[in-house]
């Protein structure tokens, strides 16, 4: 299993991270730390509530004398101090398994992921993940403790892509089981209808969820460089067609670039933070761009 | 349909199978792709409906290249023959080779152990050789230059294969094609290649001119050379092909002749031999011997030197024993070209020439002096004379006479103008002098008939006495014509002969008769005048023969009152009238005496009168393997003919024209009484011949122009024979189109095609369906 986790945090991405750990705790604790009460639960003095125990939450947390009068396993809640709750959404539909090189639309995804789970759990924020293609497939749920890195890892290294994709039911979902603002991160390529994925985006930002779109495409998805006669075999049950890819490359770019620029214009309109992310990009990049997305948060609170 | 276009029709039906096979391979490459799971299939789709008119035509274009690949593969290897510029492909038509070989006589030069003909020869057997590789798709047509107008023998537009190649060498081998001995026509011989191109017009034709290419005719006759690029401008391919490089020495007799006119049996002839050294160096003791009647003379005529491109003469005496027909032959030692080595003469001798003098002085003198001056030693002289009156003219034929004299004759009956008017245009002689009993205005009115009669000039009134000149120098009397041949030795030495002749009186042409003969023009030209302007002498062609006159007498002519006309016969420092009147005699000597000489050739023509000759004559002609005898049927004379007599309406031509050979041609005439009349006629090769010297290379690139498409072929090159003038430009044409549609094809396939980098093959499951 060590070996797998060791997929998605490359040693020199766990380095650039460790880099970066230093100036996301300047701007997390800096930006936020003793400006405000938390309207988030958390692990603290003053005891908020009891909730039923589900796999994964700490035993240590655990109210035993409520299991020794019902019987039954309860969970402490108390008011939180942590800045931030994160949900990341990553989408394991077959569409992702596409990619040219070593690393499939995926394997970055998970990468993406780790990182970010990564340095939040550094920076003591709470930590959810969910994985998806028509439907939930996995969710962890949200925390804020170090040790739950391993427990995001070890989900994502069984993960294998291969449904279709249902964006919008996902989200709509998503935004039922988060009612707690916080801090959403769609980690997919966004194949599939717009309008459902509008429709969900929109859902989330009503329940007042920052929403941070990380498209993540496939270097030939973007050039499409195709040689040669070639037989494309759509994922997802897209269809087939044999052709010359170079007689079909500008048609190609146009269209791409034409979807992109409907997301693009409605995520402007949406406040959502929209980001393509190519496979063969550095992941140092991704971070930078949600440090600067943490920040522009600060400016809108 | 298109097997006459390839040179191997035999590869096409392999070929036109080969080029289904890019189809096949086109449609393989379709089911010969990687294959690619891909997610982005939205778009990929919207831009292949986009696109897919564009993309069926890219494979369309590169279907259409390999095809095209393959057909010229297939026809470079089948030997595509068609001239790109004329598209002959579609017009049906075959490669034509005309070939035009110069047989002139030049071409008998001797090329080492051949000659210049039979290496022409050669050369054309080469070229049919050679063509018949290509498999039946040539044609040949062979014109001689000295018979263009006919094909030689069956190779008229035949197609060259293996049984040509045979014709032509059994031909060759057997030596039935020969070189004759004129000088023909270029000019006629390209007229008669147009002809036959014209009749083809289409598909590549082809010119070779094989010739020597001799200066004399390449670079002075501009003629040809426009003929020739004016065929090279209609798209024939010329190509001028030399024999010989050589440039040999050569000694040629361009004349053999001599005191012929008046030749009798018996009688000394001084005969002159004129050799030419068409050399530039000069050659020496250039020995010459003489064959009479099939005789060699023992003597050597030898020239000691001539020098480059001068001739030299060379004088010898020759007997005559007996009249009849006398055959001469001049020959030189032998050199490069044998046939300006000989030189005929053929000479009828008679025992004299007679003349005839009619004579009206009443005691006869004027005559007497003329036959003494032209008669006085007939074996010398070879000229008998008859003194008569006008009434002899009436009772007795003239035809024996060559020369008829008619002296102080007052008025001639008209029967007597009648027959001295046939006599005249028959080719007889007439010389009128003037005396005491011409009446001026008889003559003008009947002889002279304003321009038509025998008499040459209108006469005034009455005769006209010369004033003395009593000065110191007076001058002579009489200033003779410098470029009339009786008189040229009489004006030598600035007419020193005849300074002391003194004319006295004399008639006087009419005063309205223009004297000058080139604003008068009508054929009467004026030989003679007096000191003070008045002329005195005239000579006027009549028929086939020449009237003379003199305004003054022919002897002394004393008149009443003791006057003199001249005192040219009798004055002691006047010894030229003896001179005067033979020269005058053998000019004006009837000319059916001399012997025809002719050139190789021309044709013989005998003219018969059927009344006294049958219509066949029988010609004895040489040829290469001895003598032949011809029958020729003699056929009516056409009258229109600008040279046909004008004496009987029925008259017969006999005509041989089997002449190409150098030599005597003997003519037996049959009489209606069945006897024989012989005829004989010299004929000669043509000295324009003789002149060796070649155009070179250079000379001839020069006087074609350097942007001339006609090509010259070098003596012995025998590169341009190879089997490649229809088809090269084609396949040129083939060669760079494949290079293009190669390297078309692999750029145009390089964009369409698999260039497996495997990376996305491998890690998305690319592979060959």
């Amino acid at each position: 299993m060590t070996q797998d986790y060791k997929r998605f945090l490359q040693p020199d991405a766990l380095s650039r991270i460790s880099r970066l750990e230093i100036q996301a705790r300047d701007v997390v604790e800096g930006f936020l730390t003793g400006h405000h009460r938390s309207p988030y639960f958390g692990q603290s003095i003053e005891f908020v509530q009891h909730r039923e125990y589900v796999a994964g939450d700490d035993t240590r947390r655990i109210d035993w004398k409520a299991w020794s009068k019902t019987d039954k396993y309860y969970i402490k809640q108390y008011e939180e101090e942590t800045n931030l709750r994160t949900t990341i959404l990553l989408d394991r539909s077959e569409s992702m398994q596409f990619g040219s090189g070593k690393t499939s639309k995926f394997d970055y995804g998970c990468s993406i992921a780790s990182a970010l789970s990564y340095l939040l759990l550094k920076q003591q924020d709470a930590v959810g993940m969910t994985l998806f293609d028509e439907k939930t497939q996995v969710r962890i749920p949200i925390r804020s403790q170090q040790n739950h890195l391993g427990s995001i890892l070890t989900v994502l290294a069984t993960q294998i892509p291969g449904e279709k994709t249902d964006l919008g039911k996902v989200l709509q979902q998503t935004g039922h089981e988060h009612r707690r603002r916080g801090l959403i991160v769609l980690i997919s390529d966004l194949f599939g209808p717009r309008d459902a994925l509008f429709k969900g985006l929109k859902l989330l930002r009503f329940l007042g969820h920052d929403v941070m779109l990380f498209q993540t495409l496939d270097d030939q998805e973007i050039d499409f460089s195709f040689n040669g006669t070639t037989k494309f075999v759509g994922l997802e049950g897209a269809g087939e067609v044999t052709c010359d890819p170079k007689s079909l490359r500008v048609g190609y770019l146009e269209a791409l670039e034409k979807f992109q620029d409907e997301i693009r214009r409605f995520c402007s309109a949406q406040m959502v933070d929209y980001q393509v992310v190519r496979t063969s990009s550095k992941l140092d990049a991704v971070l930078a761009h949600y440090m600067k997305h943490r920040l522009g948060m600060g400016v809108k609170s | 349909m298109f097997s006459s276009f390839f040179f191997h029709p035999g590869f096409l039906a392999g070929g036109a199978a080969l080029i289904a096979a890019p189809v096949i391979i086109h449609l393989i490459n379709r089911y010969r792709y990687q294959r690619v799971k891909f997610a982005a299939m939205e778009f990929l789709l919207a831009s292949q409906k986009r696109n897919q008119k564009k993309v069926y035509f890219e494979q369309l274009l590169l279907l259409l290249m390999r095809v095209l690949i393959i057909a010229s593969i297939v026809a470079l290897i089948s030997r595509l023959m068609i001239d790109p510029s004329q598209m002959a492909l579609f017009q049906g038509a075959q490669t034509h080779h005309v070939v035009l070989l110069d047989d002139s006589g030049s071409m008998q030069e001797r090329v080492g152990d051949s000659t210049a003909f039979d290496e022409g020869l050669k050369i054309v057997e080469k070229l049919v050789s050679t063509g018949s590789v290509a498999g039946g798709t040539q044609k040949f047509t062979m014109l001689m230059l000295s018979n263009p107008d006919v094909a030689v023998a069956d190779f008229n537009e035949r197609t060259i294969d293996e049984s040509l190649v045979s014709d032509l060498a059994d031909m060759v081998e057997s030596k039935r094609l020969k070189c004759s001995y004129g000088a023909p026509s270029y000019s006629e011989g390209l007229t008669a290649v147009r002809d036959v191109l014209a009749n083809n017009p289409t598909g590549v034709r082809q010119l070779h001119l094989v010739s020597d290419y001799r200066k004399s005719d390449w670079l002075t006759q501009t003629a040809i050379l426009s003929q020739l690029e004016e065929l090279s401008e209609e798209g024939v391919r010329v190509n001028l092909v030399r024999t010989t490089e050589a440039k040999q020495p050569n000694l040629g007799i361009v004349d053999l002749t001599g005191m012929l006119h008046a030749v009798a049996a018996g009688v000394p002839t001084r005969m002159s031999v004129i050799v030419k050294n068409y050399d530039e160096a000069m050659a020496e003791k250039v020995k010459i011997t003489i064959t009479l009647d099939g005789n060699q003379l023992p003597r050597t005529i030898e020239i000691p030197k001539i020098e480059g491109g001068q001739s030299a003469t060379e004088d010898f005496d020759l007997v005559f024993t007996s009249p009849g027909i006398h055959q001469v032959i001049a020959n030189l030692e032998t050199d490069a070209l044998p046939q300006d080595n000989e030189r005929f003469l053929a000479v009828d001798v008679g025992n004299t020439n007679p003349i005839l003098i009619i004579d009206e002085t009443p005691n006869g003198d004027e005559g007497q002096y003329l036959a003494d001056a032209i008669s006085a030693a007939p074996q010398i002289t070879g000229f008998t004379t008859n003194i008569a009156g006008v009434d002899f003219l009436r009772k007795n034929s003239l035809d024996p006479y060559v020369l008829i004299y008619l002296i102080n004759v007052g008025e001639l009956p008209e029967d007597v103008l009648v027959a001295l008017d046939e006599y005249v245009k028959g080719g007889g002689g007439l010389a009128w002098f003037a005396g005491e009993a011409v009446r001026p205005a008889y003559y003008t009115e009947a002889l002279y008939k304003g321009g038509e009669g025998l008499y040459p000039v209108p006469l005034a009134p009455s005769a006209q006495e010369l004033e003395r000149d009593k000065s110191a120098e007076p001058g002579p009397d009489l200033k003779l014509a410098n470029d009339f041949d009786p008189f040229k030795v009489l004006v030598a030495e600035n007419g020193l002969l005849t300074y002391y002749i003194s004319v006295f009186k004399s008639l006087v042409t009419a005063n309205d008769w223009e004297r000058d003969d080139r604003k008068r023009a009508d054929r009467v030209t004026t030989l003679a005048s007096l000191r003070d302007g008045r002329p005195i002498m005239f000579i006027k062609p009549y028929g086939k023969g020449q009237v003379f006159t003199s305004l003054t007498s022919a002897g002394p002519m004393l008149n009443r009152t003791g006057i003199r006309w001249n005192n040219w016969p009798n004055d002691p420092n006047a010894m030229s009238y003896t001179i005067f009147h033979l020269e005058l005699a053998q000019h004006l000597m009837k000319t059916d005496r001399r012997l025809p000489e002719k050139m190789v050739g021309d044709p013989v023509e005998i003219t018969l009168d059927p009344a006294k000759y049958l219509e066949e004559v029988e010609v004895v002609s040489p040829t290469v393997d001895g003598e032949q005898t011809v029958r020729v049927m003699a056929t009516p004379l056409a009258t229109e003919a600008a040279d046909a007599p004008e004496v009987g309406d029925a008259l017969l031509m006999a005509k041989f024209s089997q002449t190409g050979y150098p030599g005597f041609y003997a003519a037996k005439l049959l009489t209606i009484n069945r006897q024989v009349e012989n005829k004989e006629f010299a004929f000669n090769a043509p000295t324009s011949e003789s002149t060796l010297t070649l155009a070179t290379r250079s000379e001839l690139v020069k006087k074609l122009g350097e942007g001339s498409s006609i090509r010259i072929q070098d003596a012995g090159e025998t590169a341009w024979l190879a089997p490649q003038e229809a088809g090269q430009e084609v396949r040129q044409f083939l060669l760079v189109l494949l290079c293009v549609l190669l390297m078309a094809e692999q750029a145009w396939s390089y964009r369409l095609s698999y260039h497996g980098s495997g990376a996305v093959g491998k890690r998305m499951g690319v592979g060959r369906a």
